[in-house]
């Protein structure tokens, strides 16, 4: 008890030492290196994770600048195609009313044509039975004014009648 | 009466197990303590071979987590106390604190506490004392380690010195009176009173002195480390 024996603390020396070597390789040191190891796999998945949510952020910036370009672009292209169509709208319409305005006045002319043909041709027409008529009168002195009459409107019409074709 | 205190004193006695002669002719007598504290080793060593089988970094069983929450807070425990500097002295500690907590318990189980014999706490308290001038010697250099004693004033210089030999003397004496204390009040209590008593009384003299005793030895000697090195 309360003897002291160099050999024994010798021995005890010894016996800690022994027991320090082993509990080093055998427990403390396999801990530790787990637990350092999971503590790094958490930090490089951590790592990664943040790394990760850096390229996610850059994708989506890039997606919502492409995203208001594309708007953009479509309110663009809408705008020009409706100017265009109006462009077009209105050329069709200036062209039909140019085409609509060039019949008319083609059919005015032609009405106007035809008017004056006619009364030339009636006019002409007028002339000869007038000629014809004082011809008549000329050669029938004798015959009475109902026989003259009725001689005259037949040859009249029929005279009109051929006009008329 | 007589009997009585022949038994006790039976019990108190360290036992030479066996002896064997050295080269010079001397006798060289090996002790319970010692033989004791080599069936401790053995016990820790094969626990520590079974625990830590098949340890996994992903999914850790139940028992891997308890040792590891084990082992992580006593490393975080010596790791607060010592510093940065002082990591690499943590391993030791920590088989220091599982010895002597062992030891000091193994009188649960019928065998004498180890930590009853002086020649073990004097083997402690000189190799705490050996470890916390190599640590001061490592950090400061043999100059600055030299040094170190004159501070904070040159007079105090003396009892500086004296305290690498106060320091192990205190570590090395209070856990022998504790355990030696305590083992003497369990063995009255059984030789009086054999049944549920010294259960009663176990639980405080063997279980909570024993471990009081492991923390205030290692929690002083590591202090005194922190103090050599910063």
């Amino acid at each position: 008890m309360l003897k002291i024996d160099f050999w024994n603390i010798v021995f005890t020396v010894i016996n800690l030492l022994v027991l320090y070597w082993a509990m080093k390789k055998f427990l403390i040191g396999p801990i530790t290196a787990i637990m350092d190891k999971r503590k790094e796999l958490i930090e490089s998945q951590l790592a990664h994770a943040a790394e990760t949510e850096k390229a996610a952020l850059q994708l989506k910036t890039d997606y919502e600048r492409d995203l208001g370009n594309a708007k953009e672009e479509s309110r663009e292209i809408v705008e020009k195609a409706r100017d265009d169509a109006k462009a077009e709208y209105d050329r069709i319409v200036k062209e039909a009313d140019e085409k609509a305005s060039a019949i008319i006045t083609k059919a005015n002319k032609t009405v106007e044509l035809e008017r004056q043909k006619t009364l030339q041709e009636m006019e002409s027409e007028i002339a000869g039975l007038a000629l014809a008529a004082a011809a008549k009168i000329m050669n029938d002195k004798q015959d009475n004014d109902t026989a003259l009459y009725n001689k005259f409107l037949a040859k009249a019409g029929d005279a009109n009648d051929t006009a008329g074709n | 009466m007589e009997a009585f205190v022949e038994s006790l004193l039976e019990e108190l006695e360290c036992n030479v197990v066996f002896e064997f002669s050295i080269w010079n002719g001397g006798r060289v007598q090996v002790l319970e303590s010692v033989v004791i504290t080599w069936v401790i080793m053995a016990i820790l060593i094969i626990l520590s071979k079974i625990l830590v089988r098949n340890l996994t970094i992903e999914n850790p069983g139940k028992k891997q987590i308890a040792l590891e929450t084990g082992i992580g807070y006593l490393y975080d425990f010596f790791c607060g106390l010592m510093g940065e500097h002082g990591k690499r002295y943590v391993p030791y500690m920590i088989t220091v604190v599982i010895y002597i907590g062992v030891a000091n318990i193994i009188g649960l189980f019928g065998m004498k506490p180890p930590t009853k014999d002086m020649n073990v706490t004097i083997a402690l308290a000189l190799m705490s004392i050996v470890l916390i001038e190599f640590a001061g010697i490592r950090q400061k250099g043999v100059k600055g380690w030299a040094k170190s004693f004159a501070e904070p004033v040159a007079i105090v210089a003396p009892i500086n010195v004296l305290e690498i030999f106060i320091r192990p003397l205190s570590l090395c004496m209070r856990l022998f009176g504790n355990v030696l204390g305590a083992f003497v009040v369990m063995e009255l209590i059984k030789l009086c009173i054999p049944v549920i008593v010294p259960a009663v009384f176990s639980c405080y003299f063997d279980i909570f002195d024993g471990l009081i005793q492991a923390y205030v030895f290692v929690f002083l000697t590591s202090l005194f480390i922190k103090e050599a090195i910063e």
